[in-house]
């Protein structure tokens, strides 16, 4: 039994990964992580789902490669070291696909550019012929020339929209806990796992506030940003643990994984 | 920084980089340097002892088999060091390590400046994030080459930096030993999934305490092999 609408026209997939599930707690590349979520995409996409990566992580690559110590933290420098490690990125998806015969390509996208009516069409366009080919689109923004004020800022909220352009008919958003709590699980002993959100109720939006600056970089309110983009398009939209990138499988699967946020219009 | 990190030797012998015909086989040693390279990512310092001279000295000079008097093997290994580096820089470059090599001798056990030296060049390398890839001077030392492996030396690079957990890899795919973390703590087969889990758990580390404890003797020797 699955509660996630599975039977899509187009059985399509955007899965997001963070570095939270792409880095160590100290910034570095976990090389063996992304082999591991290369093994389970390619399986996935074998199997016959339309799969969709948006991957940030080249901030952490392009500081590794540099030899950085400490995070950046101003906008030039974050944009001068996503210009390096998004290259290398790729580089590395590339290494741990080819194994699996899968073929990836680099999107990056901008927050205008998805807003125009023409360049929309011609990255809808883009999207749909790699998918087409049996190609993986890796999707990034690109940081490069997007600032503030005309950024997505985070790649929870890019992923929905991407998954809005192309239809997509579920959204898997790997993160570091294990989805929304009713409250923030490393304080409070009575936090419990929300299992399914058919609406975000203002009682959802305060347990969110709640585990916010708390866990990774993104933040619970962002992720409920993506959510409501989500289930206002009809799409279902999944919060789940990344540690294990198995768990995009299990969830394909119809286990029941992570926190399911529930679009209005999905068919049961 | 001795008391930020945990210091591991890594031994590798080149027997466990071969096909079964006997070759050196890329896709052992790209796994290799991927899980080791994921090591240090996760923030654990290494220094890699690592054996393979002569056999690819002897690969490259076109020999049939490998030598064997004492000169002919030293003359092989001068040429085989020199490809064995190229090795490893070549793999580690993949994902973003610099190696560098130090070339021991038998008598820094004996003499305190020359340890003193030894002991401040491996520790600067970590302190930059480089990885010392360790052999023994074969051209001028003779220790290991005649004792056929690189046990001596690896408990001398223990020594020195005060290493608190020895990782070898083991002949079976995918598969490391790891002792030490704890004076208990006795040699444990662990897959390379479990690799970096395994030594962030590591409750208590003690510098030099796995070496203490297990001094290689033979039957440690006899398990590593069938390894």
């Amino acid at each position: 039994m699955t509660e996630i609408n599975r039977d899509t026209e187009q059985k399509r997939i955007v899965v997001k990964v963070g570095s939270s599930t792409l880095s160590f707690a100290n910034g570095r590349i976990n090389l063996q992580r992304i082999e591991r979520l290369a093994g389970v995409l390619s399986e996935v996409r074998h199997a016959g789902w339309e799969l969709i990566l948006v991957s940030s992580g080249a901030i952490a690559v392009g500081g590794g490669l540099l030899g950085m110590k400490k995070k950046p933290e101003r906008l030039p420098e974050k944009q001068a070291l996503a210009a390096v490690g998004q290259a290398e990125l790729m580089k590395i998806y590339q290494r741990f696909f080819e194994p699996f015969h899968q073929t990836v390509a680099q999107v990056l996208l901008t927050k205008d550019g998805l807003q125009e009516k023409t360049k929309r069409i011609n990255a809808r366009n883009t999207l749909n012929r790699l998918l087409e080919m049996g190609i993986l689109p890796v999707i990034n923004e690109n940081d490069t020339v997007s600032t503030f004020g005309i950024r997505f800022g985070n790649n929870d909220v890019l992923a929905a929209t991407v998954a809005e352009l192309i239809h997509a008919g579920l959204v898997i958003i790997l993160s570091d806990i294990d989805g929304l709590y009713t409250a923030d699980p490393r304080k409070d002993p009575q936090a419990r796992l929300i299992d399914t959100v058919h609406d975000l109720s203002p009682t959802v939006l305060r347990s969110a506030r709640g585990s916010d600056n708390t866990f990774g970089t993104g933040g619970m309110s962002v992720k409920l940003d993506a959510a409501r983009i989500c289930m206002e398009a009809g799409i279902d939209m999944i919060i789940a643990n990344g540690k294990n990138p198995e768990v995009i499988a299990e969830i394909l699967e119809g286990k029941k994984r992570g926190t399911l946020f529930k679009s209005q219009k999905s068919k049961d | 920084m001795e008391g930020n990190f945990v210091k591991i030797v890594v031994k590798v012998e080149i027997r466990v980089l071969l096909n079964e015909e006997g070759g050196f086989d890329p896709y052992k040693m790209e796994r290799l340097s991927m899980v080791l390279s994921n090591l240090v990512n996760s923030g654990a310092k290494i220094l890699i002892v690592s054996s393979g001279a002569i056999f690819l000295g002897s690969k490259k000079l076109g020999l049939d088999g490998q030598p064997e008097g004492l000169i002919d093997k030293q003359a092989v290994a001068a040429v085989g060091q020199a490809e064995l580096m190229k090795l490893y820089r070549r793999y580690f470059e993949g994902y973003n390590q610099t190696v560098a090599q130090v070339l021991l001798t038998g008598d820094i056990f004996v003499d305190p400046e020359k340890s003193g030296n030894a002991r401040n060049t491996l520790i600067h390398l970590l302190e930059q994030g480089v990885i010392p890839v360790i052999n023994e001077n074969d051209s001028v030392s003779t220790e290991d080459i005649e004792l056929n492996d690189n046990y001596y030396l690896v408990r001398a690079v223990a020594g020195l930096t005060g290493a608190h957990l020895l990782l070898i890899k083991a002949k079976k795919p995918d598969t490391y030993i790891l002792l030490g973390g704890s004076p208990e703590a006795g040699p444990r087969f662990i897959h390379e999934k479990e690799l970096i889990d395994e030594v962030a758990a590591v409750e208590r580390v003690m510098p030099g305490e796995a070496f203490r404890e297990y001094a290689f003797p033979a039957t440690l020797h006899k398990v590593l092999l069938e390894a």
